[in-house]
């Protein structure tokens, strides 16, 4: 099985993917060939195949865990001497921990991918109503192995959830270095959820364990509760009217912080005290501004598992999603937001209003809606957010209102450097977006 | 966590220890009384109640002492204890019914001026008259209402008009006073006696008046034998020094300079893994209050009925509180329901955010929508062998509920039946530590029980 390819072992298809996905393999395997490919930049984050169900209707995908090097932005600051961390290779400068998605990859080429980091992790989608296979593997850290940790994959407001696919490994179970674990998910209700590894979850989650997982309707529509105006309230059964859920983008962007000397720390074998918290970057989707709204890059799904960035962002080979929310004038968009650090988060988009139509991976009725210039969410929250672009092409800020949150550039003096700021880029014409973040 | 291995007989006695302690420190003049939401039970909300008819008068003593945290620190703290006990930390929680005409006399031994404040009530009355904010001959503030001096007492009236959950704190250097830990909560119950068509078993948070007939309104029914408090605050132990320095004198919010720093994040006056110990744990002598949530699984005919958890929020950021396993359903915020008239505008979210001040009620339900058990229903891939997995100490060793399988060696489980844990904690998970250490501070467990109470081979639940 090693020798084989990844083509070759796409050819096999769903042969033996439940008994794969039990035992020690580091491959979930899926029944169809990949989706093609569309080069860097121009596509977003979700596996191939991972769209493409296997016979029994289920999908799969695979996901190692690692350590590695990223970059926060270039012509930032320094703080000494934390950032940049003088081990740092390369054009990076800061250690993470991460998920990586190798669905497909042969167990060679996804073994190679110790080292080889990602933040935000890979998005992760399923249809309410599908089993989700979700293979885990835990390949250790590079930069410290005398550090034993396992890691976990916890599906946060997961409805309920049983302990044993919970991903706390005080009231679980977690994977050691080395081992293979398969989370079964059979959700039931569509929205926003977000996903980390919950093992000494202070530390894993801020190291960068922490992505978006959303779910899609039952009734296969591409809406965010489902083709309205009524749907069922999945909790109490009864008819609910909800506001217009159609969409033709779709945007996700998780947010987060970083303490750089937390991330110096882990890769200087040095402890943090945790209530000393005090963040210097604010991330969307791994970046933080100017790079939020950089081109989306290749996570390595579709080679040997090496990471591909866009031209000219080779400082972001890994941290592929951007934020940027590229659409045509007119069309209705939606954007996911999700919070997995410890702060509250203001976002405010002036000129364009949001309807919120989603908190918490729950509709909000006609009567509960809001609309509004700027969205609230606190750490653990989603919401799910309607805007229609504006006729007129241009660029629309998408910012953190708390001006506190950017530690600005002394060297290129812009006071947004290292915050928490995307734009929404209107665009006389576009073709349709394929993938999620896709532009 | 190891303090659950005790029987549960023992941990059920020592809780009615400590309350009977309490309600024989009481002086002849008052007749508050502790007794626990549901029979003799080691979790669940404990309520300090003084009812007669129309009627429920307290006595609360601001006193200093300590609490102790999980790894090892005491803090010294003050707090309201209830009549003449012993310093507990937080104040009682008061529970009365709607239309009371609650009394509240405070008796001050701290070596400062101090008072309390009732957010959400109206018409609140200190000594007879109105109570206001206070003022010295140069027009500066001294305290947001009437205040006792030091060995004196003030005596606070109010009508408890509306049913829901209410805080209670200080008034005075209110910046210092609260961080101290004077503070506590109120539950206005509805008037179940004139309440229309209550099923067995179930209680209401909230209630309407139409007429002179108070309707439940429904979306707040809840297991009356299922109700909890969550109240969430932090301390600064260097804050706490400075004031057992100064121990005996006065000592206020300016005469402390440093920055405020937190570094324990309390859930009833306890960090994890304390807030499972039992109510009234004999090892935690002045924190009498648990946080360990308890439910059976959702069932239409023998567990229709959700939890209640009341929230209140003590420190001065907002907790994004997040129970794991199912969202939660607020029904209401700041002691009003979530209703417009018949429209329903609660919501289930699966983090409770929780500002400062704030009260949120909100119910629970779990529903075992899977049924996995090895029997008929095993889980769809086969899971690995214990050895090539890391095992927690609150697992089964299975993932069946009411099921028990191998534990690997060197691991002390505190499962007793097959019980499922989950987690439920703040989402700063900076706040999820003990000093910054990992798997502590605001965080409590739900506990699910097997729906017959015992494990398949016949295991009590306890």
């Amino acid at each position: 099985m090693t020798n084989l390819n990844r083509r070759q072992f796409m050819v096999m298809g769903g042969v033996g993917a439940a008994t794969l996905a039990g035992s020690m393999t580091l491959t979930a395997a899926s029944a169809k060939s990949p989706s093609p490919d569309h080069g860097p930049g121009t596509r977003g984050y979700v596996a191939p195949g991972i769209n493409d169900p296997d016979s029994a209707g289920r999908k799969h995908m695979a996901l190692v865990t690692t350590d590695g090097w990223v970059s926060m932005p270039r012509d930032s600051d320094p703080v000494s001497p934390w950032f940049p961390d003088v081990l740092a290779p390369g054009d990076t400068n800061t250690f993470v921990f991460g998920f990586r998605n190798v669905t497909g990859l042969s167990r060679d080429q996804a073994e190679a991918q110790r080292g080889v980091v990602q933040i935000s992790a890979p998005f992760v989608h399923v249809q309410a109503g599908q089993e989700l296979w979700l293979t885990m593997s835990n390949l250790g850290l590079s930069m410290r192995p005398d550090l034993v940790d396992s890691h976990t994959v916890h599906w946060h407001g997961f409805r309920n959830a049983i302990p044993f696919y919970d991903g706390v490994p005080e009231s679980s179970i977690s994977v050691n270095i080395g081992r293979d674990f398969t989370y079964v998910f059979k959700p039931t209700d569509p929205g926003t959820y977000m996903y980390h590894c919950h093992f000494e979850d202070v530390e894993h989650v801020t190291m960068g364990m922490t992505g978006i997982v959303f779910v899609t309707p039952a009734d296969g529509s591409k809406t965010v509760y489902g083709l309205g105006p009524t749907v069922i309230d999945s909790t109490t059964g009864a008819t609910i009217t909800i506001p217009d859920g159609t969409y033709a983008r779709e945007y996700a962007i998780l947010l987060t912080e970083m303490d750089s000397r937390a991330h110096f720390g882990d890769a200087h074998i040095q402890p943090t005290d945790w209530t000393d918290f005090a963040p210097n970057f604010w991330l969307m989707n791994g970046r933080a501004y100017p790079d939020t709204i950089a081109p989306n890059g290749e996570d390595g799904v579709h080679n040997d598992g090496t990471p591909v960035a866009a031209a000219g962002f080779g400082h972001l080979a890994h941290q592929p999603m951007s934020s940027r929310i590229v659409c045509a004038p007119g069309e209705r968009v939606l954007v996911r937001l999700a919070n997995l650090g410890f702060q509250e988060q203001s976002l405010t988009l002036p000129g364009i209003p949001m309807t919120i139509v989603g908190k918490d991976a729950r509709p909000l009725t006609t009567d509960e809606v809001e609309i509004t210039d700027t969205i609230q969410i606190g750490p653990g929250e989603s919401r799910d957010v309607i805007i229609v672009a504006p006729a007129k092409v241009g660029q629309y800020p998408l910012f953190n209102r708390d001006m506190a949150k950017y530690p600005g550039s002394s060297i290129t003096g812009d006071q947004f450097h290292g915050g928490q700021r995307t734009v929404v880029d209107v665009q006389a014409a576009l073709p349709a977006q394929t993938e999620v973040n896709g532009w | 966590m190891t303090r659950r291995k005790t029987s549960k007989k023992v941990l059920a006695l020592a809780g009615m220890a400590c309350a009977a302690m309490v309600a024989m420190a009481l002086p002849v003049s008052s007749t508050v009384t502790q007794a626990a939401a549901a029979e003799g039970s080691s979790e669940g909300m404990v309520c300090t109640t003084n009812h007669s008819t129309g009627a429920s008068d307290f006595l609360l003593t601001a006193k200093d002492g300590y609490i102790s945290m999980p790894d090892g620190n005491s803090v010294y703290m003050w707090g309201y204890a209830a009549g003449n006990g012993g310093f507990q930390h937080p104040g009682p929680i008061l529970c009365v019914t709607e239309g009371d005409k609650v009394t509240v006399t405070l008796h001050n031994t701290l070596a400062v001026l101090t008072s309390i404040q009732f957010p959400g009530q109206t018409g609140v009355t200190a000594n007879g008259d109105p109570a206001q904010a206070q003022f010295d001959a140069s027009g500066n503030l001294t305290s947001l209402t009437n205040a006792a001096q030091p060995t004196q007492s003030v005596t606070y009236q109010f009508t408890a008009s509306k049913p829901g959950s209410f805080i209670y704190e200080s008034g005075t250097d209110e910046a210092l006073q609260v961080q101290m830990g004077l503070f506590g909560t109120i539950v206005v119950k509805p008037d179940a006696t004139t309440l229309v068509g209550v099923p067995a078993g179930a209680a209401y948070g909230y209630d309407t008046v139409a007429g002179i007939t108070h309707t439940a309104v429904s979306n707040t029914v809840y297991n009356a034998a299922n109700e909890n408090m969550l109240m969430l605050s932090e301390v600064d132990p260097d804050l706490h020094l400075a004031a057992e320095q100064a121990k005996g004198a006065s000592f206020n919010s300016s005469d402390y300079t440093k920055p405020y720093h937190a570094r324990y994040f309390l859930i009833n006056g306890r960090s994890f893994p304390d807030t499972v110990a039992p109510n009234g744990a004999a090892w935690l002598p002045t924190q009498p209050y648990g946080a360990l949530a308890r439910v059976k699984p959702y069932d239409a005919a023998i567990n229709p009925l959700p939890a209640m958890l009341h929230y209140a929020g003590f420190g001065i950021s907002t907790y994004p509180f997040h129970p794991h396993s199912n969202h939660e359903k607020v029904i209401g915020i700041d002691g009003r329901p979530l209703m417009d008239g018949a429209t329903d505008l609660s919501s289930e979210k699966f983090a409770v955010v929780v500002n400062p001040g704030q009260t949120q009620d909100a119910t629970f339900v779990w529903t075992n929508i899977e049924d996995y058990n090895s029997a008929t229903n095993a889980v769809p891939v086969t899971p690995p062998r214990e050895l090539n997995i890391k095992q927690g100490d609150l697992f089964s060793g299975t993932p069946y509920l009411g099921e028990q399988g191998i534990i690997n060696q060197g691991i002390n489980t505190k499962d007793e039946c097959g019980e499922y844990y989950h987690v439920a904690h703040s989402h700063d998970l900076t706040q999820s530590t003990n000093y910054g250490i990992s798997f502590g501070g605001m965080l409590t467990l739900i506990r699910v029980d097997p729906a017959s109470g015992k494990s398949v081979t016949g295991v009590n639940c306890g």
